[in-house]
């Protein structure tokens, strides 16, 4: 391998590892606190004749500006990042903990192969959101989620069970039917068809002999899983749908203009947030989708240099 | 046979989106069968739940009167009217889950349905849409508003996709930046594009007293193009990209490909001539998801921009009250099922079929044809 690939494959382990770290630790490292008590109402400053109050712009303080209760935009990523990330990764872990092995024994014994696949077609012959959005909005409603619930609500603990299950559900499937074709494959390899001869039970044959020998492609599918799940969060938050409880605040001085925002930062709640004030405070969306776009990307570049380390395509 | 089978997966589908969508008449915070009916001094409370049929004196000292279930609403309305009335309204509750209310209103709505009402839905101009009016005459608008879009921007996806594939593929250098900026357009979701978007227009809108692009759609006849067109175009293209350079990847590597390329033709005339030909079949396979991947697109490009199509209307605020989701979301199923309906048709109709003929032949065949049509090329 040349020193230019080898010096890009530890730049993507170097940004996973980062990623990781700031995950874990990232409410350690936050320059403002999030508490009751470090919210801002007034600011002693003017802008022209009006006292300045939050949301505020990115200044030299607040590097990406303020929410509507005064909360550091940078603070709120920072600690939401491991509700948001977490959250993706345990929607896939749970597709492939069911999805896998479901697919590798149907495709190994060849049973329930048709049963599968029409699971398979009816949940990824439309899209996701087509399936799951109508679910989760007439829950997010029903539960009166809208109505800005505390975040150990049980209406939330509800919510995040059935919200959990559903992404889970819609992408089992798909998983299955895909590890199923290349259980399928192997099982006409010689190796197997002697396993099999000399009567290794199916359990055996699919963890002992099919298992290892896809062990790089289950790797690259749970990335690329991962980042998908992590796309359909992005579009149910935009469509309103978030994970999370939070508190109800005031838009404007009268109260007629309420909206529920997110007291640990989650990322979902911010970005369905942030676009529905897109054009009078921009810097909250994009603040937010700079740091999902950005976490997306080392995914993706970890993905591709993984791939091409473990699978070279010549081009 | 087959296709009873799929007719039946499809309708089985329509159903459970039908059901899921209407998930939200299990929750229930108002009784479906009591109202409180205040009357004035000199009125009987009796004697006005007389002159309405199907309605109870329930509790005289607390006014509460019941009505047939699940027709609270209609009958309050029935109770205003009367005179000596008041005030008639529907009794709180403490919130609760009734799979009865549930069953009784998809069985209400099915009824409206039979009877050719689809509903009620909110229009008006100017984003602010006052005017109740029957959703069967607004649908047809908005699958005009939705389908005038998508269709462009699916397009643009296919064109832009195999254009950009071709063109990494003949000239190398060019192949890399393009590769590297398709890596950069795979991690970015299609919210970011249209936010993007909307804060460029935004920003360069300060330079001007031109209206750039719409950001927003302000009536019924103004509704925005630019913004759903990108975002709806930009996963497709990256995904037809990806798949097609793979796709042409593989099979510069055939051994037709060699002997064309030893033979003295440019890699431009191979790739032209032989490979798309062959690289058919994976445009065709990466079709459905990418489609998949527009509508989804088209649903939050239509929320971000308040556009009254397919997509913006499923979250349009007004709607929570509305009956409507089920039946958009039916109604956006059926348009990707016809989608795929139609990719599987002009597969049919353009690729070449070797899925009756024996494996080896077809491999023997997929050997010699092109090494024919070389041949043929380069003797010309």
């Amino acid at each position: 391998m040349s020193q230019k690939k080898n010096w890009k494959y530890v730049l993507a382990w170097t940004l996973i590892a980062l990623l990781v770290a700031i995950t874990l630790f990232g409410s350690y490292i936050m320059p403002h606190q999030l508490g009751a008590e470090h919210k801002i109402v007034f600011l002693n400053a003017y802008e022209g004749a009006k006292k300045l109050s939050p949301p505020l712009k990115p200044n030299s303080t607040f590097l990406l500006g303020t929410d509507h209760r005064g909360y550091d935009m940078i603070s709120l990523i920072l600690n939401g990042m491991k509700y948001t990330l977490g959250l993706g990764l345990l929607i896939t872990a749970c597709r492939f903990f069911i999805g896998l092995p479901l697919g590798l024994l149907a495709g190994a014994s060849g049973r329930g192969r048709d049963l599968l696949k029409t699971m398979q077609w009816l949940t990824t012959s439309v899209p996701a959101l087509l399936l799951i959005f109508p679910l989760l909005y007439g829950l997010f409603f029903g539960l009166a989620l809208d109505t800005g619930l505390p975040a150990d609500h049980p209406n939330i603990k509800l919510f995040s069970i059935i919200f959990m299950f559903a992404a889970v559900f819609i992408g089992t499937f798909s998983i299955a039917g895909q590890f199923a074709e290349r259980a399928a494959f192997y099982s006409d390899k010689m190796f197997v068809i002697s396993s099999k001869l000399m009567g290794a039970s199916l359990w055996r044959i699919v963890f002992r002999h099919i298992l290892p020998n896809i062990r790089s492609e289950i790797s690259f599918a749970f990335l690329t899983e991962y980042v998908g799940v992590l796309f359909l969060m992005g579009q149910l938050a935009v469509l309103g749908i978030f994970v999370g409880g939070g508190e109800k605040v005031a838009l404007d001085d009268v109260g007629y203009d309420m909206i529920t925002l997110t007291t640990t930062g989650e990322w979902m709640a911010l970005i369905s947030y942030g676009a529905i004030k897109i054009r009078n405070y921009p810097w909250i969306i994009l603040s937010v989708g700079a740091a999902f776009t950005i976490s997306v990307w080392i995914v993706q570049f970890f993905l591709s240099e993984m791939k091409k380390r473990h699978m070279p395509i010549s081009r | 046979m087959k296709i009873l089978k799929w007719a039946g997966l499809g309708l089985f589908l329509f159903v459970a989106i039908f059901l899921l969508s209407n998930v939200s008449k299990a929750f229930i915070r108002l009784s479906p069968e009591l109202l409180t009916v205040r009357v004035m001094s000199q009125t009987n409370l009796k004697a006005v739940v007389e002159q309405v049929p199907g309605a109870v004196l329930e509790n005289e000292k607390e006014s509460l009167v019941r009505v047939p279930y699940g027709k609270a609403e209609s009958y309050t309305f029935m109770f205003a009217k009367i005179q000596g009335v008041a005030r008639a309204a529907r009794v709180p509750i403490s919130p609760q889950f009734s799979m009865k209310h549930y069953f009784f209103s998809v069985q209400d709505q099915l009824k409206a349905f039979a009877s050719g009402d689809l509903g009620q839905a909110m229009t008006g101009a100017n984003n602010n849409f006052t005017r109740q009016v029957s959703f069967s005459g607004v649908l047809k608008q908005m699958v005009i508003n939705s389908i005038s879009v998508l269709i462009p921007s699916l397009a643009a996806a296919v064109i832009l996709g195999l254009l950009f594939a071709v063109i990494a593929s003949i000239y190398r250098s060019m192949g890399k930046v393009l590769d590297a900026i398709h890596f950069f357009l795979v991690g970015i979701p299609d919210f970011i594009v249209v936010i993007v978007v909307i804060l460029l227009a935004i920003f360069f809108s300060r330079f001007t007293t031109e209206r750039l692009i719409l950001i927003v759609q302000l009536n019924p006849k103004e509704v925005p193009f630019l913004i759903p067109f990108l975002t709806i175009t930009l996963v497709p293209s990256v995904m037809m990209y990806g798949t097609l350079r793979n796709a042409i990847a593989r099979e510069m590597s055939e051994g037709y490909i060699v002997t064309a390329m030893a033979k003295g033709l440019s890699r431009s005339r191979v790739i032209v001539r032989h490979v798309l030909r062959n690289v058919m079949a994976d445009l065709f396979a990466v079709l459905p998801p990418a489609t998949k991947s527009a509508i989804a697109s088209l649903v939050v490009a239509e929320a971000m921009c308040n556009i009254t199509g397919l997509g913006g209307f499923i979250v349009h605020p007004l709607n929570t009250s509305i009956s409507t989701v089920p039946l958009i979301c039916v109604t956006l199923a059926i348009l990707t099922l016809l989608l795929h309906g139609l990719y599987f048709v002009l597969g049919k109709m353009l690729l070449v079929n070797t899925k009756e003929t024996d494996r080896a032949q077809v491999k023997e065949r997929t050997k010699q044809l092109p090494t024919a049509a070389v041949r043929k090329d380069a003797n010309a």
